[in-house]
């Protein structure tokens, strides 16, 4: 009895920690995915140093995300984040032409991180 | 480098745990759900030692998860007879009444090779001598031999035998094992006054083993023959 005690408890705990990492990695890339957007309006708009800061705050957020993300996710798909974001300031800042496939391959990344982590039928088969 | 060994460690320990949770059971007899999971285990832990890309939580989570829902099914056997059945199957009666059943070896896959391979394994080598085999859930085989054929018992040739526990170790290596002191009903200073009764000390005591009636082996650590105490008073 007090395996299957014990088992139901762990269980419940792996429970609430895929939910909290579901959650947490939902919200964070929602978050991304919302900074990419308004980096390219900023951009088009023509408010550079806006867009640079935008970028400068994206930046920021993921690194300040990433140890948590490394411990939930594989690192093959956070180090592809790491290349993309830490270009993005460089890209506005230099008026690249490369900032608008950047920013969408950011958003594709992140997407993709997001549905890795949250349980749909096209996930899980 | 060093990274691969604490993650070795981590795992090593979690998979002993695991173990450990799914019970004694597991490792003397599989069923076949219990099979499953150990293989499935053994495979998942090795990923995030191989692979230092994938966080341990990755690995731990599906051996843990396994393992809690192996407990809880085990769990749901025992409460359910017909969900067992479904899960672990059922024994199987392979010879009744001396007759090989050919349709459950057929069902069972079982060659007339492998029927024979079984019986030798439980000392028969000829097979008129069985009156009845079942071939268990986990795959072992039981064998029950014709009476004519048997062993017989103390009790067929009429002899009286007191049912009484195996001797139990209480002295290993110069040190008391007190749960086995305590499971005898006896203390440590009655132990220690048998050995002092021999003129020796604990210390010098390798192996000492006693039985309910009073029965103590005691071997010295160097070496010659043992004392063998009949009746002493623990």
């Amino acid at each position: 009895m007090t395996r299957m005690i014990m088992s139901g408890c762990i269980l419940v705990t792996l429970l609430v920690m895929s939910i909290f990492s579901c959650m947490t990695v939902d919200r964070n890339c929602r978050e991304i995915e919302q900074s990419t957007d308004k980096i390219w309006e900023l951009y088009t708009s023509g408010d550079v140093q806006g867009a640079k800061d935008e970028a400068a705050e994206l930046e920021a957020r993921w690194e300040k995300v990433r140890s948590t993300y490394a411990v939930l996710v594989n690192n093959g798909r956070l180090n592809e984040m790491d290349r993309v974001t830490s270009r993005i300031y460089y890209l506005v800042e230099n008026d690249s032409r490369e900032l608008h496939s950047e920013l969408t391959e950011l958003e594709h990344i992140s997407k993709g991180l997001r549905a890795g982590e949250t349980p749909k039928l096209t996930s899980i088969f | 480098m060093f990274v691969v060994l604490i993650r070795s460690l981590i795992l090593y320990i979690l998979v002993i745990f695991a173990v450990r949770l799914m019970g004694k059971r597991q490792l003397g007899e599989l069923q076949p759900s219990e099979l499953v999971i150990t293989i499935l285990i053994s495979n998942i832990a090795t990923l995030p030692i191989e692979d230092v890309n994938i966080p341990v939580i990755v690995g731990v989570t599906p051996i843990l998860s396994l393992v809690c829902f192996e407990v809880l099914m085990s769990g749901l056997t025992l409460k359910f007879p017909k969900f067992r059945r479904l899960v672990s199957g059922s024994p199987k009666i392979i010879i009744h009444n001396g007759v090989v059943d050919q349709k459950v070896m057929n069902e069972l896959r079982f060659s007339v090779d492998d029927l024979v391979s079984a019986m030798r394994g439980k000392d028969v080598f000829d097979i008129s001598e069985v009156q009845f085999a079942i071939v268990e859930t986990n795959g072992s085989f039981s064998v029950m031999k014709k009476r004519e054929d048997d062993v017989p018992k103390l009790s067929d040739i009429g002899v009286y035998a007191q049912n009484s526990d195996p001797p139990q170790l209480i002295v290993a290596d110069g040190k008391m094992i007190t749960p086995a002191i305590e499971f005898l009903g006896s203390s440590p200073e009655a132990v220690r006054r048998v050995i002092s009764g021999i003129g020796m000390k604990l210390e010098q005591v390798m192996i000492m083993t006693a039985d309910s009636d009073g029965k103590c082996y005691i071997a010295r650590k160097n070496g010659g023959s043992p004392y063998i105490i009949e009746g002493a008073n623990l």
